[in-house]
């Protein structure tokens, strides 16, 4: 033990050796946490209607969309866990409007007819500076905040889509070109 | 225990630097921190981590938010670096709801070090002389000249990246190449420089380095310096001066272990022990030196000289003067203003500075032009909006995912730094009927703002606003209320500093008058907060009052 390295009551190869049995013990932990994790994500019945959801918002392009992206597992995470002040209620204010206006079970409508109805109740939501909090469109904007920052920090998103770049190296400034894309990295982080 | 020259309490910005100082003085010297190791690079454990690896991608997880880090939040916090910032149902202390104090707190090797904001601004000699001359507060023993060497020293040491404007309420340092400014921010200082003549907005100056320093490389561009640095690019005690002290073969470092309070003996009127608490076991021991440098953070170190109360020193150590405690401090913050900036949608960036913009004081500056005492400085940045817009505005499908592919609008934003009035009544306690896990008592921190603080904010609002509106843009002013003291994460004094004892707690060396064996070098000395963030000014009084200690106990005088 170096002089510049006391701590009392541990001595460096112990805490050495409990670090790595700790690390160890949470890896595995960790793995079957994520495991479990993804199983019950995927017998949630309200994943169907999610993964329809962020689908539409973020199609399949040039590039993998929301759905491969598994979007909808993190959108349940955020509702579940209350990320944003958001509450499991709002998907189901969400899909009961666009139930309504389907007249059928929304992620049942087919892909065309779908995308006509989610993008007209976008714009409505969108029309209006702040809908009624309580209101489907209120609903509808935290869930596609949770969409879009659920793609643009998944792998996909992030360095398919967009462009990952953990180290910049230089700062500068330029023009913007057509071609250009953004860097995911830029909107890490704050609040959803 | 072994022998030691000196004890530094602490190890954060002005720990790493007074026992840097001391060691290379020659000092035998014993640093004492009261959290866990973190190595320079082996412990940065985000570093590298991308946001789909989090469990909550990056937004923290809600549960923490809400409660072990429901005041911890209100710092730059993320869920990158939550894990660098206190346990707020352990670490607790008490304000009262009129104050409302929002303390955030590093406890780990390093302290604030690792997460602060690095923004490095000398003070100004108006910023010495505004005690004196409107009377609130302890008058400065000190002036802009008695520091300025031991601002250029620390500036150099640390490396700091600016611009030399030659502006009397910001003097110029000694920088390395500035990191310059966007084209949004080169728009607003190009308008307000034409538009008002008294007023500057330049780069802001920070502690990162653009040039390499020995091993520390320049920083790359991630802005995310809280997380820490592998490159050493930014200033910290353990990028910077903890390899310095390790280098002399004469440091020892002692982690986990909470300094309680300190022995006094009143003949001698000499501090003769640190009374430690081991964090992990309880179990209780001393240290002893006969020199002690407390850098603990202003209100670790004054709660720590209260709790060291004797019958010799009923009200606390260093406390005849009854003004322990007292005056202290922070900025005024929360009073943001943010722009839209049209024009400019061919301009972009590359790279994410660690860093924005400044803009000096520019009123009560050659005399009394406002219906408030003092003044205030702006800081700020630009950027264009990123893929969070998404979540914010109308669209779906492939052309929606192809519009966020290209950076949305440009927004500019200036948020004002008040200078705070010091107040005999804003003060830091020791409620002795409550304890903390350690058997601590509870320190109570009851600071508020008064309507010199709230004039001025309303005034930088609207000045913030006018500014911002040279650009033609939409401009948007974020809360009419002031935050919570203890927002800027400034917070400060509580030993003032003056000649006479019977006026202040600390001399012009920061040494105790009651116990000049003790040194208070942390942000407790200051007696004023000046408009501008202080860790600069703290690291060049540590320097200033190490190379005063080591010449005293070298010539017998301790």
């Amino acid at each position: 033990m170096s002089s510049d390295e006391l701590k009392p009551g541990l001595s460096r190869r112990a805490m050495i050796s409990a670090s790595v049995a700790s690390l160890a013990a949470l890896m595995l932990r960790a793995a079957r946490s994520d495991a479990a994790a993804k199983e019950r994500a995927a017998a949630d019945p309200r994943h169907a209607f999610t993964d329809r959801l962020a689908a539409l918002v973020i199609p399949d392009t040039s590039t993998p969309g929301a759905a491969k992206a598994k979007v909808a597992s993190f959108v349940l995470l955020a509702l579940d866990h209350g990320m944003g002040g958001m509450s499991p209620a709002l998907l189901e204010c969400v899909r009961k409007q666009l139930d309504e206006a389907a007249g059928q079970d929304f992620t049942k409508v087919p892909g065309v007819r779908g995308a006509q109805l989610l993008a007209a109740f976008d714009r409505s939501a969108f029309a209006a500076a702040s809908p009624a909090p309580d209101s489907a469109e209120a609903a509808w904007r935290h869930i596609k905040s949770a969409i879009v920052a659920g793609y643009y920090t998944s792998e996909i998103g992030a360095s398919k889509e967009l462009v990952y770049e953990p180290i910049p190296g230089k700062f500068e400034n330029v023009k913007l070109t057509a071609d250009f894309r953004s860097r995911s990295n830029d909107g890490f982080g704050g609040s959803l | 225990m072994a022998e030691f020259e000196a004890i530094v309490a602490g190890s954060g910005i002005t720990g790493g630097w007074a026992a840097k100082e001391l060691t290379e003085r020659g000092l035998k010297v014993l640093m004492i921190e009261r959290g866990p190791m973190i190595e320079h690079r082996r412990d940065y454990k985000t570093e590298f981590t991308p946001p789909w690896e989090l469990p909550y991608r990056g937004f923290g997880d809600p549960k923490a938010l809400a409660t072990s880090k429901r005041i911890q939040r209100f710092a730059w916090m993320d869920e990158w670096t939550q894990h660098m910032f206190v346990d707020d149902d352990v670490d607790v202390y008490e304000t009262p709801p009129e104050s409302g104090f929002l303390w955030m707190r590093g406890y780990h090797l390093g302290g604030r070090s690792l997460m602060w904001g690095r923004h490095s601004y000398r003070m100004s000699p108006l910023h010495f002389e505004s005690n004196g001359r409107d009377g609130h507060g302890v008058p400065w023993p000190v002036r802009y000249q008695d520091v300025a060497p031991w601002y250029d020293l620390v500036e150099q040491f640390i490396g700091v990246n600016g611009t030399v404007d030659n502006l009397p309420t910001l003097p110029d340092g000694k920088y390395q190449p500035s990191m310059g400014l966007n084209a949004a921010e080169q728009r607003l200082a190009d308008a307000v420089r034409s538009h008002y003549p008294d007023r500057r907005l330049l780069p802001g100056r920070t502690a990162n380095l653009t040039q390499a320093i020995g091993d520390r490389a320049p920083c790359q561009f991630r802005d995310q310096c809280a997380r820490g640095c592998s490159f050493g690019a930014y200033f910290s005690t353990q990028s910077s001066t903890l390899p310095a002290a390790r280098a002399t073969g004469r440091l020892t470092l002692l982690t986990d272990t909470i300094v309680e309070s300190l022995e006094y003996d009143a003949p001698k009127r000499r501090a003769t022990a640190l009374r430690l608490i081991n964090a992990t076991t309880g179990e209780r021991s001393t240290a002893r030196a006969p020199l002690i440098f407390l850098c603990t953070g202003s209100i670790n170190s004054v709660s720590l000289l209260l709790r060291s109360a004797s019958a010799d020193a009923p009200r606390g150590l260093g406390n005849s003067s009854d003004l322990l405690g007292r005056y202290v401090m922070d900025h005024v913050k929360g009073d943001w203003v943010l722009s839209t900036v049209p024009g400019i949608d061919d301009q972009m960036y590359l790279g994410r500075r660690p860093n924005g913009i400044t803009m000096p004081r520019f009123v009560n500056v050659a005399g009394q032009d406002a219906d408030f005492l003092r003044g205030y400085s702006y800081q700020g940045g630009s950027g264009r909006a990123t893929w969070k817009r998404g979540g914010e505005e109308a669209g779906i499908g492939a052309e929606f995912k192809q519009k966020l592919r290209q950076p949305g609008g440009w927004q500019i934003a200036l948020e004002p730094n008040v200078e705070c009035l010091p107040s005999k009544d804003n003060r830091v306690t020791i409620n002795f009927d409550r304890k903390d896990k350690y058997g601590l008592p509870l320190t109570r921190i009851d600071v508020r703002w008064g309507e010199n603080e709230r004039k001025a904010a309303a005034h930088a609002r609207k000045q913030a606003a006018a500014m911002l509106s040279l650009l033609g843009g939409e401009v948007i002013t974020f809360g009419s209320e002031t935050r919570p003291p203890g927002t800027a994460i400034h917070e400060m004094g509580g030993a003032s500093m003056g000649e006479d004892p019977r006026n202040s707690v600390t001399n012009p060396y920061n040494q105790l008058h009651d116990a000049p064996n003790v040194f208070v070098t942390d942000g407790a000395f200051m007696n004023s907060s000046g408009d501008r963030n202080p860790s600069l000014t703290y690291m060049a009084f540590t320097v200033r009052a190490a190379a005063h200690a080591a010449d005293l106990l070298k010539n017998g005088a301790l």
